[in-house]
């Protein structure tokens, strides 16, 4: 019985994995400019991967393999959310403007146009 | 004319090749040479011979230990060539173009490096070099993520703290670390009246025997490691580094 | 299973190196050689060579791509 139950939450968290990496790519191809696009990758990267690693934890059941996916899903966050925050302060410093609709101000940013 | 000429040495190398081809054994044969002597005896012998239990260190440091040497000379060559191209930092000049905007990095990306620094280290000395000879890894991958760390430490802090953390007087003798260490265990061997770079010397029989190549492989590994991780970090800094140069004439005016 | 995701990674694999030759943004060709890098690493672990692919992926991806980016900014972005 446990068996199903296992089996279960592992197809359940590599589905959610699945649907986290689909949107991640939707959202990288139709996203109109860098800081929306930077948000479904990251997305992508931290949730879409770490529950397929721990996915992979609940196949692997409880052995050294388990540590060092654990370890893996832990770096992969801390990494890809402070390339992510690099990415963007890097591109806002750097003068890219945000997409927004002509006419509509997204907020008082200083444009020459 | 020229063009026929072309094309015809082309035809006879291509016809040379392909016959070559035809006489080879065919792909995933089982009576081709690789099949039937090398592979066969570097995984039955590998691990006896070459004294690690990941055959592949051993094929690097015991088979082909020369070759391996070599690519250590090469390396070290480009160090040479890139210092000599971009000039050695001076003492206050080191100065790269993304400090010079003036911004420094954001508080987060300096917390996480700080935090993952030491980890990415050990993992590169422990796991790659220590234990090279057990698991995956060695030398080469070591120094590499060894010389990315302290990329990533730049990218964050600046390059005036990271040349500050890493003098050039500690840089000089670790970069030729992997050579030194190549030609010391090399000069071991010719000093027991045996070949160069030979593990098991004579007069040492047992369980002491493995101990004694077991360290003087680590001592290579290491010795790769490091000096291919601060070769690396030489260059980089080398061509980071934007000084303001002052163009002068080699020949004295008159 | 195996071969679909080999044959996946082998397809990505020569898309990236088709794209790496035509792109004329320098830059982008150093990001794009890094994914090569990548997916070279993946095949080596497929093809049971660990060591290949922690070089492949130290590296090609991490090393080299660090160096083509340091020389892009020393000298020219654009392919002419």
């Amino acid at each position: 019985m446990s068996e199903y139950v296992r089996d279960a939450f592992i197809v359940l968290f590599s589905l959610t994995g699945l649907f986290f990496f689909v949107g991640g790519t939707v959202g990288l191809l139709r996203c109109p400019d860098l800081y929306a696009r930077l948000h479904p990758s990251t997305k992508c990267d931290t949730l879409g991967a770490c529950s397929v690693i721990l996915a992979l934890c609940l196949q692997a059941g409880a052995s050294f393999v388990t540590l060092k996916l654990l370890a893996i899903a832990f770096f992969l966050l801390l990494s890809c959310a402070t390339c992510g925050h690099a990415i963007g302060r890097s591109a806002f410093r750097s003068g890219v403007v945000p997409w927004h609709k002509p006419g509509v101000k997204p907020w008082p940013i200083e444009e020459d146009e | 004319m020229r063009k026929a000429a072309v094309l015809g040495a082309l035809l006879i190398i291509g016809a040379m090749l392909l016959f070559a081809i035809g006489k080879m054994p065919a792909m995933n044969s089982r009576n081709a040479p690789d099949k039937t002597h090398v592979i066969p005896r570097y995984l039955e012998k590998g691990e006896e011979e070459g004294g690690a239990k990941n055959i592949v260190t051993g094929v690097i440091l015991n088979y082909r230990g020369y070759d391996t040497m070599g690519e250590v000379t090469v390396i070290f060559s480009a160090l040479c060539a890139v210092v000599a191209l971009l000039d050695r930092e001076k003492r206050g000049l080191s100065r790269s173009s993304p400090d010079a905007s003036g911004v420094r990095s954001s508080v987060i990306v300096r917390t996480v490096v700080r935090f993952a620094f030491p980890v990415i280290v050990f993992f590169a000395v422990a796991y790659m070099m220590l234990h090279g000879e057990g698991s995956p890894g060695g030398g080469f991958q070591g120094g590499a993520i060894l010389g990315a760390s302290v990329i990533v430490f730049t990218l964050a802090f600046g390059l005036p703290e990271s040349t500050r953390r890493m003098p050039l007087k500690v840089r000089i003798p670790l970069e030729s670390t992997a050579i030194v260490g190549f030609l010391a265990m090399g000069i071991i061997g010719l000093a027991y009246g045996v070949n160069f770079l030979t593990y098991l010397l004579p007069g040492v029989h047992g369980a002491m025997a493995q101990t004694v190549r077991n360290l003087m492989m680590t001592v290579i590994e290491v010795g790769i490691g490091i000096g291919g991780g601060v070769i690396f970090i030489s260059i980089v800094f080398a061509m980071m580094r934007e000084d303001k140069y002052e163009l002068q004439p080699d020949v004295p005016q008159p | 299973m195996n071969w679909a995701l080999n044959l996946l990674l082998l397809l990505f694999l020569v898309t990236t190196a088709a794209v790496a030759i035509r792109l004329r943004d320098l830059l982008a060709v150093a990001i794009v050689f890094s994914a090569y890098s990548l997916m070279m690493a993946i095949l080596w672990t497929q093809l049971r060579a660990p060591d290949l692919a922690l070089t492949e992926a130290a590296v090609g991806a991490g090393v080299t791509t660090v160096l083509f980016v340091l020389t892009i900014f020393k000298t020219t972005r654009r392919e002419d």
